[in-house]
């Protein structure tokens, strides 16, 4: 894209309406959880440490939802070379990033009762924690590059090849025998838990959903800068 | 000593919440800085015209 072309006006781009977004998913999310603390029976084996699915699953789901992004505008990106598909993707790998590490320490918080350790190097830890380890070096990536063709084309080719792990993290409890129990859905869980843990994606979807926009429009702005400094540099042309 | 099960329970939703207010709390004050900046630069590149 040529220097010139970079148009930005912060004041078109609705930034002030993200501020009821926040809000309704901070209001839902209270909702939501709260309705699953207080609904939900204790679980046959676990008990109360059930009710921590409703918090690590969605904050899983929404970890392979951001890197699924990633990979479409990554993709998009190489096809297209629209400089917007790369920030899309950059904003959509640091969400993703927070979402994968919380999905992290709340799977060790949850194993440490359950199994008796912090951690265990099984196939689905393993993988999610590679998964985490491609986008922070990801986003360690962005912070190296100046030029910023070259860094949208090897943060797309990087982009594409963690989230292909995404299937690998999401049947690694098929293919391997592991501690880590199979995957937790709708359609396998008891009809007490069902709707807790749908209510709950929803409202993790809305946080996601703002983290996402909200960190693509400081991009733009970041972007537009470096765009005006690149001009300034050039002489103002 | 093993924590209750309501301790894991509690740090866990407690957990959350640290993480998803402190990433709000760096989104607003990476946007406040990135907005001063614009304006800095967009307001330099009016004055030079």
């Amino acid at each position: 894209m040529n220097v010139a072309d970079w148009s930005f006006d912060p004041s078109r781009t609705g930034r002030r309406t993200g501020i009821w977004l926040v809000l309704a998913a901070v209001v839902v999310l209270m909702a939501t959880q709260t309705y699953a603390i207080t609904n939900s029976p204790a679980e046959g084996d676990m008990g109360h440490l059930q009710k921590i699915m409703y918090v690590h699953v969605p904050a899983a789901w929404m970890t392979f939802l951001s890197f699924f992004v990633v990979l479409v505008f990554s993709v998009s990106y190489l096809w297209r070379r629209r400089e917007t598909d790369d920030l899309i993707a950059a904003s959509a790998a640091e969400v993703g990033a927070v979402f994968n590490g919380l999905t992290l320490a709340l799977g060790m918080i949850w194993g440490r009762p359950t199994w008796g350790v912090w951690w265990a190097w099984d196939a689905r830890l393993t993988s999610t924690l590679v998964l985490f380890l491609i986008f922070v070096g990801y986003l360690a990536l962005r912070g190296f590059v100046d030029d910023a063709g070259q860094r949208a084309r090897w943060s797309a080719a990087v982009g594409i090849i963690g989230a292909i792990n995404v299937p690998i993290v999401y049947m690694s409890v098929m293919w391997w025998r592991t501690l880590h129990q199979q995957p937790s859905s709708p359609s396998t869980l008891d009809p007490a838990y069902t709707l807790g843990l749908r209510i709950n994606a929803i409202a993790m979807l809305l946080v996601l959903i703002y983290f996402i926009r909200k960190r693509y429009e400081i991009a733009r702005l970041e972007r537009a800068v470096e765009h005006a400094a690149q001009s300034a540099a050039m002489g103002g042309r | 000593m093993i924590a209750s099960n309501t301790t894991f329970v509690t740090a866990a939703y407690a957990l959350t919440w640290v993480v998803l207010l402190a990433y709000v709390w760096r989104l607003v004050a990476k946007d406040g800085r990135a907005s001063a900046e614009y304006a800095r630069v967009s307001g330099r590149r009016e004055g030079s015209r």
